[in-house]
């Protein structure tokens, strides 16, 4: 992007920011109800819980999670991906597989990822990388697939074997696929969190907003927390964003 | 080296895509070494397969296929190949790009930088060593291309379409240093083009394939082929009037 669209583009996310943040105090004001708390008494208590409370380990401990659960899911459904996008034969014995899973909501496994498990993270960085996987598998064995015959052809004609045309050609050519992958899931990524975050668990920012904020009618702190949570998905979503545009350089607009 | 030794030798080829399309029937066909060649047809012809089965990227159904007396197993270090543009890693800087033969032959980091920059000059591309592909134009592709192929010193050249889809001011240039590089004169070659002026331009001996799968290769000789002044002359239009009667037969 160049540096002028790069300009407008933060100018258009700060306007946002300030028109929401505006709309919330009318509406604040006009409610006047301890429910909707006003956006400068939210952002003191957010100041301090981030100061002298513990909201600071349950950033720590969720950003954990979600994080080691995309390098997961990154890393395994990108060679899995890779595996059946460049092999017919693993394609045509995968497809059926993947179709009949996909749709399928991971959520409802939980129960039984807990029995398995147990109640630590392993169970939530589990859950969270199966329905990444799904994502990232899909994205990137298309991509894969969709490598003109003519580059593969070329490109082995110049004597590279199976090690190059996947360092070479396949990977970098499903790096797009998978990057789309993470940033589409990123919502569903903290949703589930948040699911996994509300029971048999002391620490994240589910169990912030719900059980200690929620819980005890402490809507300041509910608030601080929501604004937490949604300020990891926006980072992870930059992050995303900011290592597309480092890895696919050729690929920009 | 003999002049005529064969480089490339097809007996009795067959291939089909499928039991009732046969592209090559009982197709036979020598190349001998230092010759530039042309392969034109229709398309559906079995040009491309032709072209594929000289890589050793396909295997005929039935007959063989010798490069330099050895029956060809699978794709040759020695062998180049250049497809249209849509053979560039589009992930890789043109550098990369040309460099990729090198790498994967295990050359060493400061020799591939210097044959790299040798043949981007040579190829009148400097200054592009760090663009991608498509921030390029499809002629600047195509040097690419050529430049990554002939970085490895290939002892027999095959090209599908290479000028195909360029206006005539960037085939021309291309043409030209084509000519300067001794794609015509010297190196072995088989260009395969569906143009008759540029089957014309750039080989000296031309194999016409008809529409319906061939075992009788009609072949015409282009002496003239490779000489720069040779479009301007009237032997040019005589030898293209003979080309569109053979590709109609």
């Amino acid at each position: 992007m160049n540096p002028r669209r790069t300009y407008i583009a933060i100018l258009g996310q700060i306007g946002t920011l300030g028109v929401f943040i505006s709309l919330w105090y009318l509406a604040s004001s006009l409610l006047n109800s301890n429910v909707l708390p006003d956006p400068i008494s939210v952002f003191h208590t957010l100041f301090q819980e981030l100061t002298n409370g513990l909201l600071v380990d349950h950033i720590m401990i969720s950003s954990y999670r979600v994080i080691i659960s995309i390098v997961i899911s990154a890393f395994i459904g990108t060679s899995v991906g890779i595996a059946i996008g460049m092999n017919q034969r693993a394609y045509s014995i995968s497809a059926p597989v993947i179709y009949l899973t996909y749709p399928i909501p991971k959520i409802v496994f939980l129960p039984l990822v807990l029995l398995f498990l147990g109640l630590g993270d392993a169970s939530k960085i589990f859950l969270i990388s199966l329905i990444l996987f799904f994502q990232v598998v899909l994205l990137v064995r298309d991509n894969v697939r969709g490598v003109s015959p003519e580059l593969i052809l070329s490109v082995k004609s110049l004597g590279a074997g199976t090690l190059t045309m996947i360092t070479r050609v396949y990977f970098p050519a499903a790096l797009p696929g998978l990057f789309s992958a993470l940033r589409i899931s990123t919502g569903v990524a903290i949703a589930v969190l948040f699911f996994v975050e509300s029971f048999g668990t002391h620490e994240g920012l589910g169990y912030y907003i719900l059980i200690e904020s929620w819980g005890r009618l402490a809507y300041e702190e509910l608030y601080a927390g929501v604004l937490s949570m949604a300020a990891l998905g926006l980072t992870i979503y930059y992050l995303l964003d900011a290592s597309e545009r480092y890895f696919c350089k050729w690929n920009q607009r | 080296m003999v002049s005529n030794q064969l480089i490339a030798n097809l007996k009795n080829v067959s291939f089909d895509y499928a039991p009732s399309v046969q592209v090559l029937h009982n197709f036979s066909w020598e190349v001998n070494a230092h010759e530039s060649w042309s392969i034109i047809g229709p398309s559906g012809c079995g040009k491309t397969t032709l072209l594929y089965l000289l890589t050793g990227l396909l295997f005929p159904s039935q007959g063989k296929i010798e490069i330099e007396g050895t029956p060809l197993k699978g794709p040759r270090e020695t062998t180049g190949l250049v497809l249209q543009d849509r053979g560039l890693l589009p992930w890789s800087t043109v550098s990369e790009n040309i460099a990729l033969g090198l790498r994967i032959r295990n050359f060493g980091k400061e020799q591939i930088k210097e044959k790299v920059q040798l043949w981007l000059s040579k190829l009148g591309i400097e200054g592009l060593g760090n663009r991608y592909p498509n921030q390029i134009s499809g002629g600047q592709r195509q040097r690419v291309a050529l430049a990554r192929t002939l970085i490895l010193d290939p002892d027999l050249l095959l090209m599908d379409e290479p000028f195909t889809g360029l206006d005539a001011i960037t085939s021309e240039s291309l043409y030209e240093v084509s000519l300067d590089l001794g794609i015509t004169n010297g190196l072995s070659s088989i260009i395969i083009t569906h143009d008759i002026n540029e089957a014309l331009r750039l080989s000296k001996k031309i194999l016409v394939l008809p529409n319906k799968a061939s075992n009788r290769p009609v072949i015409i000789q282009n002496p003239a082929g490779g000489l720069r002044e040779y479009p301007e002359t009237s032997e040019f239009q005589n030898m293209r009037l003979k080309l569109r009667q053979a590709i109609k037969l």
